[in-house]
């Protein structure tokens, strides 16, 4: 599959609109036409369903829906973001360091292995928790990234000690091409592609360890993310109570922004595979 | 000495350092804490109304201040922060005062290492199975199918998902969700049949999940492994479907194994959460009931405990990886 046969491609054409869609909705809207915070409570009449006036409802604790959405999914992707860079970057200098190095592979290994072995999750509670005070949202998304570099970490290690004995790569070293070279005409190429897989991998990653974290109630629960809104409503019995659009529409724009994101990654992965 | 032996030492090793990173981790975060736990521990016993005379209020300080180890310098808080952790002593729970931390957590950390030994092992053989299935089955449409679906609900948040299956669960099956506490002083027998009963709920939504992780990476493995040469031999010489079926699965089982072995740690979180949400007696819950009592004694200790508890599991399955790869078995032949 070529780049135009990928950018012409229907699916990716869908995929990329509702994301740019989705990322207007949340940064535009709230900048021009929210009139009342939304992270307020009581500010807005309780438990309305969808109708014109509040088109997606309002939630038990006074808030929009419309309003307080938009927020939510900033919030959220904003952490995936953040995680998914710092871990990227932690995990490609780590790679490349113990590569050109030479030596260490198998302690950095067993290193890498431990931390994936040590669950995240409380760890990740504790240190959230603790800090809600101060925190904001990129920071959540630099505390995720203490267990996120480990992954891609160990990929990227395997990939690169197993292209540095290929036959290519000794040619061109022998052929007298200057390292940095190599690097960038070699390496590249194949580790392109498992940068950007990992890197939306880890933005998902993120997201969901966010919710998970939220549900527990280890965040700041006044700041709207699409973790703390559920757990809201799960602490309002929303779920008893019949309110479904409380939880409903959260989660519709949480897999609307999950799912076209995975699919320009596999879509991505398939053109650079072929290229 | 014997490979299989040396394998265990290793393994065994590998679970210390895992204990200890996961240690130091903890003492790192309990350190960085923008408030002191034992100011915060003092003030709440004073909250509860108790009345003490300054010189009691004093002494009292002096002995939490020894507790939380405060006061020495930081590599000999280390020290004694490690080998607290390590005889199992962490302090007394704030919300169950005074019940230590390392009882509680005792009682509840079979509970969470049963489930997520279960939950785990299903799921991963579901998964393989229908992946090699998948891979090899004639009905080509049926298993594109399967892996779309796959795809497409494997990106969205367990969270979700988990959410989803409990309001299916007692909303639309309208089944129960067994309730009750941990089951005390009953023979093992019974303490098991329990722990059973009480996960099928959580261990369903868990297996429904997590099937499609290993599905995914299975049928790709087996894909590449079916124009293998011995596969391709063995199909010349005429060898029945489940003689290549097995041939398939076994070899591609290795890797899948390991990684089995290191996504332990990322389960326990989809397990800690169900456990919350479908009430199940282990350490989720009560993670859940520390954070809303703000019990960060309790805080700290689980999130050593489950360290511990899933080092422990990874240490168990790894005894029984030598069974999985003869490569371990007899190593160098």
């Amino acid at each position: 599959m070529g780049f135009k046969d990928m950018v012409k491609d229907k699916v990716f054409i869908a995929s990329v609109s509702i994301i740019v869609g989705i990322i207007l909705y949340t940064f535009i809207y709230p900048a021009y036409f929210t009139k009342i915070d939304p992270t307020k409570w009581f500010t807005h009449p309780l438990r309305i369903p969808p109708n014109p006036q509040y088109l997606f409802g309002t939630t038990l604790t006074g808030q929009n829906l419309a309003d307080l959405v938009p927020v939510a999914l900033r919030n959220s992707l904003m952490i995936g973001l953040t995680t998914a860079i710092t871990s990227i970057i932690i995990a490609i200098l780590l790679s490349a360091l113990v590569t050109l190095l030479r030596r260490g592979v198998s302690g950095v290994m067993v290193f890498i292995d431990t931390m994936c072995t040590i669950p995240p999750l409380p760890v990740l509670i504790v240190m959230i928790f603790t800090w809600r005070e101060y925190i904001t949202m990129p920071t959540i998304g630099l505390i995720l990234s203490i267990f996120g570099w480990a992954w891609p970490s160990r990929a990227l290690i395997s990939i690169l000690s197993s292209l540095k004995v290929r036959t290519f790569v000794y040619t061109s070293y022998l052929s007298g091409l200057p390292s940095y070279m190599i690097m960038i005409k070699e390496f590249m190429p194949y580790l392109i592609r498992y940068i950007l897989v990992g890197f939306i991998n880890l933005m998902l990653w993120g997201i969901g360890m966010e919710t998970t974290v939220a549900m527990f109630g280890a965040m700041k629960m006044e700041i709207p993310t699409i973790g703390t809104t559920l757990y809201w409503a799960l602490r309002y019995q929303a779920f008893l109570l019949g309110l479904w659009w409380w939880y409903l529409i959260p989660v519709a724009f949480l897999v609307a922004l999950v799912l076209p994101l995975y699919i320009i990654g596999m879509k991505i992965d398939e053109y650079l595979i072929t290229a | 000495m014997h490979p299989l032996v040396k394998y265990v030492i290793q393994r065994f090793l590998r679970m210390l350092l895992t204990i200890w990173i996961g240690l130091t981790l903890v003492f790192i975060v309990s350190r960085i804490m923008p408030f002191n736990p034992a100011d915060n521990l003092i003030a709440r016993i004073l909250a509860y109304g108790t009345r003490l005379r300054a010189e009691e209020i004093e002494a009292m300080r002096k002995t939490i201040y020894e507790l939380f180890g405060i006061g020495d310098p930081i590599h000999i808080q280390y020290v004694k922060f490690l080998y607290r952790y390590l005889i199992g002593d962490m302090g007394p729970s704030l919300t169950y005062f005074p019940a230590k931390v390392s009882e509680i957590i005792a009682s509840a950390l079979p509970y969470t290492i049963f489930l997520l030994l279960l939950a785990s092992l299903a799921s991963w053989a579901i998964g393989n199975m229908t992946g090699v299935l998948a891979a090899l089955t004639k009905r080509e449409r049926l298993s594109k199918a399967v892996e779309y679906i796959a795809l497409g609900l494997q990106p969205i948040p367990f969270t979700i998902f988990a959410l989803a299956y409990l309001i299916f669960y007692v909303l639309i099956l309208r089944l129960s969700i067994p309730a009750g506490g941990i089951v005390r002083g009953m023979p093992f027998w019974y303490v098991l049949q329990d722990m059973f009963k009480r996960s099928l709920p959580p261990l369903t939504a868990i297996i429904i999940w997590g099937w499609m992780g290993s599905f995914l990476s299975m049928k790709n493995l087996a894909l590449k492994m079916k124009y293998e040469d011995f596969i391709e031999y063995a199909k010349l010489r005429g060898a029945p479907r489940r003689t290549i079926f097995q041939y398939v699965a076994r070899n591609a089982f290795v890797p899948q194994y390991t990684y089995l072995l290191l996504s332990l740690g990322m389960m326990f979180t989809g397990n800690a959460l169900v456990e919350y949400l479908f009430s199940y007696p282990g350490i989720g819950i009560l993670f859940y009931t520390s954070i809303v009592n703000a019990d960060y004694n309790l805080m700290l200790g689980i999130a050593y405990m489950a360290i511990v508890g899933v080092a422990i599991a990874t240490f168990i399955l790894d005894l029984t990886y030598p069974l999985i790869d003869p490569r371990i078995r007899y190593p160098g032949q």
